[in-house]
């Protein structure tokens, strides 16, 4: 082949050139480190390269934002539960002193102190928070667990479940002492028209069985429906609705006051509902300004579902019309599946009769005048009457009718007769409260938290929002790794019990009452050395005060101690449920700290992976580009000595 | 015996030709480095010889220089210019290949598709421990943003580069008319140059030149021959014809030059593309150039192929159904084509134009519009296209229709597709999660991602309509299908003709519980006034309900009864069509069809007996606010969610409902989250992959067309040189040689002096000292 000068030069330029492709692509590796500039280079690099991005930026997200975050949360809620922990067993330092029966005053007045300084800072821990965010509220972070402020307008209405298998044992005095302030006073003991009687200043106390609503000063009750399950599993409830409520506030018999929930015939549906197809009449009882009045009927009404003998199915609802004068009238749903519709609910599991009285004191004026007690081998038994009795079963305590149930609003107790609460207790029944509430004070814990409930307008209707716990739990989640999602958060009924705030009440009260009773006593050994008081009458008569402040301060005293040996059993159980909290927090803390081990070390193998995929290691390059350059420069130097010397130059 | 003088004439020749040589090499030596210019030589031939009347016979006269003629090897040319028109192709593709490349490119330095869908699933990541910050969902909100956003400009990135190749392409057909002309023109020159006898040399040397740079534009056949004259065959003329050919078609015609010109297309070929893209046509006759031959390559066809290149997945299909827009035959033509390609059976994948442009029988129709309709399994079965001015009708049954253009390429149109693709599919997927959800104010949320739709002028946020795959199977009240129950004055469900039906049995129904309703087949008719569709009855009146109202949205036709109660839901037909006119009908067991009617096969309706199967019947209007009009230059976050990040829902309505019926939450239920979450990488988007792979799939695509292209054009090059070494090795000057020229002419031009001198020598003797 002939060749000219021109294609040697052309060959030698072509070869510099390619040399020069080589060198660049040297000095482009060695200034970006990079395998690849551009994926077409080397794609199976490339794609490598975006699926360990992909990674590496998602573990870096779980490793440095999520998992601290999570873990951060996780602290702050530690924290909250270490400080209500040191709380409760203040508390419970407090329930162990006060129950020892020794103390004096200044022990009383320290434990008083204590207890209200403490059940403050309990539920001010509720509303701990992580970065504005409220830790035990659930998905409502940008809300607080409990009221900061006293709200008297907000109203809810509340359902409640109660479990009514355990009942607490609580004691009620029908009177406190009122110290005379001068001779009159204390001499206005006797017979006689505006006398106080002996027992006006008689302490009397009775002991119920109780379960308290969480809340005191309810403001209405809308329907109480106790159920439970029989023997063959099925579920027997009775619902008492009311359906009118009596405004009789203008009325000055404090007696009328009382909303009456039942009366007998509603009862003796439960026990004796008729065969389908006939017909029950019952009487109703109204009070009406302590006067009797027989209504002709009462509207009462149930529903059945019977499986007869052929396995059919009957399901129906009666209901006896009521010529409704406005009076408050109660009807009773039975549900009684088990089969004929002659089985039926077994009156005794479940009151047959609900009061409900805004203040214990109205509760004492009802007892007084309607109620009558028989004692027989020991027990008193109670029972409703229609006015109230002269003789000696004349109650003068606070009591229950045996198969009733008393609501008192201000204090939020359930307060059961003997029967009632045996059988409740033996049949673990529950009972589900609907009620509303107006004006909540600072320190009590919002109902949404724990109910399922309603927030209602000032005019007392339901609002957009309703709340339902329904079992769902509001788990805060945080993704700490690929498809591993890590609830942070404790929800505050997993922490405490809404009970608590009503314990701790129940325990200042008694000890409050304790003390009062105590400076009575103190007032009244005074008055007994004072001059004015000395003569024998008066003398007499203080005596006999002070014989009842006495037996008042016992009575508290000796509740104080009981009190707190019981609550002793609660706080035990709240702590409890607290060092649960703290190992569930801490059981999620470790998960999620070994995520955070292993997403630390996930993240530098994808590092390591994503470097060697993408990045050169240095050497390599440095060998590389020598040798490129070195080719480079030789090809420059042969290509220099072309065309240096032609055959002109030998001519 | 010769002239005494005969040997100076020798001389002379001598000096003649090594002058003529000496000047040839010089000429040489100067073009050296000139472009095109081939190694010139002088031809020398020994002149005739005389007869000398002598005892030697003949005797030579001298040398004499014949002609100036190129060294040139016309294979390699052919060869050269083959391997040039190969090379231009693959150096183009290569070229913007590189350029697409480098738009998809996903690295630190510039964050890609990749690193901007992380992101924005990381954001949501926060969301799910965080729902009720606004600034964390704002976050999102803003990603996610980015993400359309990535898209928009991809978008106009690649429409921009598809408006230059456009240009490029107009400005490559002005290169090939210039080349025409100049050959045309050089034709001529050399003719007449040659005509005269001698040999247009330089001439030549451009003409060469000007094919090799044409030859790099499109193939091109190059014939030359010599020109006779007929009337006497044996005489050379000196003049030759030249012809250029591309496809076959003559580029030029030896003086004659054809021209090629651009007119911009009236329609689109993809839905993508950008207006105005140019068509060449051969300006005298008008009739298209084609650059699509299999053979065919050069810079043209890769600019046409990265402009046009749709893998074939434009729309084809067979023409099944031809029909009037009016009942009497006038009006538009309806062309429905059935079995379309498989990218076309889902509206993701749908990336035919509005209006554009039809094919059948290689005929261009132009169609105003089309709808699409779905099968039972929620896929398109068939278009129907509306062509105004369609010939040659009764031909068109069974054969196939091309939409727009099939071109066998990944060029932009491609990946255009691909984006859209991948924008409706993930934008729907989200949004079908999204608008199950409900916000922070406890309202049922809206689409996410919305299309920013210009050309209708509103935001496409899919409320309006609902896409044939959004199609829920709620069951309606049976009631509401009562009302189109044709009965008697009996209230006897009753035929069309008013005939009692009965049961499977032969037993006439009786009452209500036996309900008639309209199945298939007429699909009711557009109300044009209200734009929605109507049922209608056969004759194509609108049907009313009992109360005379008319019906809306519903397609039925044709009597179809079932023995079921309608109350019990099961049985009931199940609805749910709004404007893209679903029908469900739950074809149960028991239900026949009455006398004198039978299955309609035109619309290839199945139904099927004691299946209880639900045939799915459902319109897609191209109008209509639906994920077609969804491509990546549109695609947008909801513009009210960019206002408010409180209305992006995170947790599921029936849990976290509103109004008096719900519950309350709290601002922080994330429980939609994690069913986001598994959009990234978990749910089927895009190929068969998660989303999170869209760009691994175009990174294979690119970077497998890119490496073929560079790898290729390296080799066209590599084939370039050695076929340029070969050409220069016959043509090429080199300066050693021409060296040796020179001292060779010199030497024998100094010879040829010498015999002068010596022949004036021999005169000198001659005349001077001999005998005087």
């Amino acid at each position: 082949m002939r060749i000219t000068n021109n294609i040697i030069l052309q060959n030698a330029s072509s070869n510099i050139n390619g040399n020069k492709v080589n060198v660049d692509k040297s000095i482009n590796q060695m200034t970006t480190q990079q395998k690849i500039q551009r994926p077409s280079e080397d794609p199976v690099t490339a794609i490598r390269s975006l699926r360990l991005g992909t990674e590496l930026s998602k573990v870096t997200q779980y490793y440095e934002k999520n998992i601290p975050d999570a873990l951060s949360w996780m602290d702050v809620t530690d924290t909250a539960l270490s400080n209500i922990e040191d709380c409760m067993k203040s508390i419970r330092t407090l329930c162990v002193q006060g129950s020892t029966g020794t103390l004096t005053q200044t022990d009383r007045q320290t434990i008083l102190t204590q207890l209200q300084s403490l059940q403050q800072a309990v539920f001010n821990e509720g509303n701990a928070d992580y970065a504005g965010r409220t830790v035990f509220t659930g998905y409502r972070t940008d809300q607080d667990l409990v009221f900061t402020e006293n709200e008297s307008n907000t109203s809810y209405q509340i359902t409640q479940d109660l479990d009514l298998s355990d009942l607490d044992s609580y004691r009620y005095y029908n009177h406190t002492v009122d110290v005379p302030a001068n001779k009159t006073e204390i001499n206005n003991l006797g017979t006689g028209t505006g006398k106080l009687t002996e027992d006006s200043i008689t302490i009397n106390q009775t002991d119920f069985y109780r379960k308290s609503l969480n809340y005191d000063d309810i403001t209405d009750v809308a329907s109480l429906d106790f159920s439970y399950t029989d023997e063959n599993g099925n579920t027997i409830s009775s619902k008492f609705t009311l359906k009118n409520w009596v405004n009789t506030s203008d009325d000055s018999s404090k007696e009328l006051t009382t909303n009456r929930y039942n009366t007998t015939s509603p009862s003796k549906a439960v026990t004796d509902a008729p065969d389908l197809g006939t017909t029950a009449t019952g009487t109703y009882n109204t009070v009406n300004n302590g006067t009797s009045v027989t209504t002709p009927s009462v509207e009462y009404s149930y529903t059945y579902a019977t499986n007869g003998s052929d396995g059919n199915t009957a399901n129906g609802e009666k209901k006896i019309s009521n010529n409704d004068n406005g009076s408050s009238v109660i009807s009773v749903t039975s549900t009684d599946p088990t089969g004929t519709v002659t089985q039926k609910a077994d009156s005794t599991a479940i009151p047959s009769a609900v009061y409900v009285f805004d203040t214990e004191e109205d509760w004492a004026g009802w007892c007084a005048n309607h109620l009558s007690a028989t004692t027989t081998d020991g027990t008193t038994s109670y029972k409703y009457v229609d006015k109230a009795p002269t003789d000696s079963s004349k109650v003068d305590s606070k009591a229950v009718p045996d198969d009733a149930v008393v609501l008192i609003k201000s204090t939020g107790d359930l307060v059961f007769g003997s029967k009632a609460a045996a059988s409740v207790q033996s049949k673990n029944a529950t009972v589900s409260v609907d009620y509303q509430k107006t004006g909540f004070d600072s320190g009590e814990l919002r109902p949404e938290y724990y109910y399922d409930c309603q927030k209602l307008s000032d005019k007392g209707t339901p609002m957009d929002v309703k709340y339902a716990r329904n079992d769902i739990d509001y788990d805060i989640q945080y993704t700490v790794a690929q498809d591993q999602v890590q609830t942070v958060n404790l929800e505050a009924h997993d922490v405490f019990d809404s009970s608590i705030l009503q314990d701790i009440n129940d325990m200042i009260n008694s000890v409050q009452a304790t003390i009062d009773a105590y400076d009575k006593v103190e007032k009244l050994k005074t008055m007994q050395e004072d001059e004015n008081y000395q003569d024998d009458t008066t003398q007499a008569n203080l005596s006999k005060w002070l014989s009842a402040a006495q037996k008042e301060f016992d009575y508290n005293s000796d509740n104080l101690d009981k009190l707190f040996s019981s609550e002793l059993g609660n706080v035990d159980d709240y702590l409890s449920k607290i060092d649960l909290a703290q190992t569930k927090l801490g059981c999620m803390q470790d998960q999620v700290k070994v995520t955070q081990k292993r997403m630390d070390q996930q993240q530098e193998t994808i590092t390591d992976l994503k470097n060697d995929n993408d990045n050169l290691d240095l050497s390599t390059i440095i060998i590389q580009y020598t040798a490129n350059y070195t080719a480079y420069q030789s090809s420059l130097q042969a290509a220099g000595k072309l065309g240096q010397t032609s055959l002109l130059d030998y001519i | 015996m010769p002239s005494q003088f005969f040997g100076l004439h020798i001389g002379y020749s001598g000096l003649n030709a090594a002058q003529a040589s000496l000047n040839t090499a010089a000429n040489n030596v100067s073009n050296v480095k000139t472009t095109g210019y081939s190694k010139q030589v002088t031809n020398l031939s020994e002149s005739y010889a005389l007869r000398a009347y002598a005892k030697y016979g003949a005797i030579g006269t001298g040398v004499s220089a014949d002609s100036v003629t190129r060294l040139r090897d016309v294979y390699y040319d052919k060869k050269y210019r083959t391997n040039q028109s190969y090379l231009g192709y693959y150096d183009r593709l290569d070229y913007y290949m590189g350029q697409i490349e480098d738009y998809f490119t996903d690295n630190t330095a510039n964050p890609g598709f990749t690193t901007i869908f992380t992101k924005m699933f990381n954001a949501l990541d926060s969301v799910q421990g965080n729902a009720g910050d606004t600034s964390v969902r704002n976050t999102f909100i803003s990603d996610a943003q980015e993400l359309c956003s990535y898209f928009n400009t991809m978008d106009t990135q690649l429409s921009t580069l598809q408006s230059t190749v456009n240009d490029e392409i107009k400005s490559t057909v002005d290169t090939i008319n210039a080349d025409a002309k100049k050959i045309a023109l050089l034709n001529k020159q050399i003719n007449q140059v040659e005509q005269q006898g001698g040999h247009a040399n330089e001439l030549r040397d451009q003409r060469d030149l000007v094919l090799d740079e044409l030859s790099k534009i499109v193939d091109i056949d190059v014939e030359e021959h010599d020109i006779e004259n007929s009337n006497f065959p044996d005489m050379d003329t000196g003049a030759t014809y030249l012809s250029v050919k591309i496809n076959g078609q003559f580029l030029v015609d030896n003086y004659e030059y054809n021209s090629l010109s651009v007119k911009a297309r009236d329609s689109k070929y993809n839905q993508s593309d950008i207006e105005g893209l140019y068509d060449v046509v051969w300006t005298s006759s008008g009739n298209d150039f084609s650059v699509w031959g299999d053979n065919q390559k050069g810079t043209l066809k890769a600019l046409f192929e990265i402009r046009d290149g749709n893998d074939e997945q434009n729309l084809r299909g067979m023409v099944t159904d031809i029909g009037n827009t009016e009942a009497d035959g006038s009006g538009a033509t309806t062309i429905t084509i059935s079995h379309p390609n498989s990218a076309n059976t889902t509206v993701d994948g749908m990336n035919l134009p509005e209006t554009g442009i039809i094919t059948i029988n290689n005929v261009h129709y132009e169609y105003t519009d089309f709808k699409a309709q779905t099968g039972a399994d929620g896929n398109i079965v068939s278009y129907t296209f509306t062509v105004p001015y369609a010939t040659d009708t009764g031909k068109m049954g069974g054969q196939t229709a091309t939409i727009g253009q099939s071109v066998d390429y990944k060029g932009i149109p491609y990946y255009q597709n691909q984006m859209n693709s991948f924008c409706r599919a993930f934008a729907r997927a989200f949004n079908q999660i999204e608008k199950t959800g409900q916000d922070l104010n406890g309202d049922a949320a809206g689409s996410f991602f919305t299309i920013n739709d210009r050309s209708q002028n509103r935001e496409g946020d899919f409320s309006a309509t609902r896409e044939v795959n959004d199609i829920d199977t709620t069951l309606v009240d049976a009631n509401y299908y009562s009302r189109v129950l044709l009965t008697d004055s009996d209230g006897n469900p009753v035929d069309e003709k008013g005939v009692r039906v009965t049961d499977d049995d032969g037993k006439l129904l009786t009452g209500k519980k036996y309900t008639y309703y309209y199945t298939n087949r007429v699909l009711g008719a557009y109300d044009s006034t209200n734009k929605i569709w109507r049922p209608t009855d056969k004759d194509g009146n609108y049907i009313t309900d009992n109360d005379g109202k008319l019906l809306d949205g519903k397609s039925y036709s044709y009597y179809y009864y079932t023995t079921e109660d309608l109350s019990e839901a099961s049985n009931v037909i199940n609805d749910q069509m709004e404007s893209e006119h679903a029908l469900y009908i739950v074809n149960n067991g028991k239900s026949t069809i009455p006398d004198g009617y039978s299955e309609d096969t035109n619309t290839k309706c199945v139904i099927e007996d004691a299946s209880n199967t639900n045939v799915t019947y459902g319109f897609l209007n191209p109008e209509d606010d639906n994920y077609y009009r969804m491509t990546a230059s549109n695609i947008q976050v909801s513009s009210e969610l960019q206002d408010d990040p409180a209305k992006f829902a995170a947790t599921i309505r029936s849990i976290y409902n509103s109004v008096a019926t719900g519950t309350d939450q709290g601002q922080d239920a994330a429980d939609l989250i994690s069913a986001l979450e598994k959009l990234q990488s978990d749910t089927v988007i895009y190929k068969s992959g998660g989303a999170d792979e869209f760009l691994q799939r175009v990174y294979a695509d690119v970077t497998v067309d890119k490496n073929e292209s560079s790898t290729l054009t390296s080799t066209y090059t590599n084939i370039k040189s050695a076929i340029s070494k070969q050409r220069q090795s016959v043509s090429g000057v080199d300066e050693d040689e021409e060296a040796l020229d020179l001292v060779k002419f010199q030497q024998a031009y100094n010879l040829a002096a010498k015999v002068i001198s010596v022949m004036a020598e021999v005169y000198d003797q001659l005349i001077l000292n001999t005998g005087v």
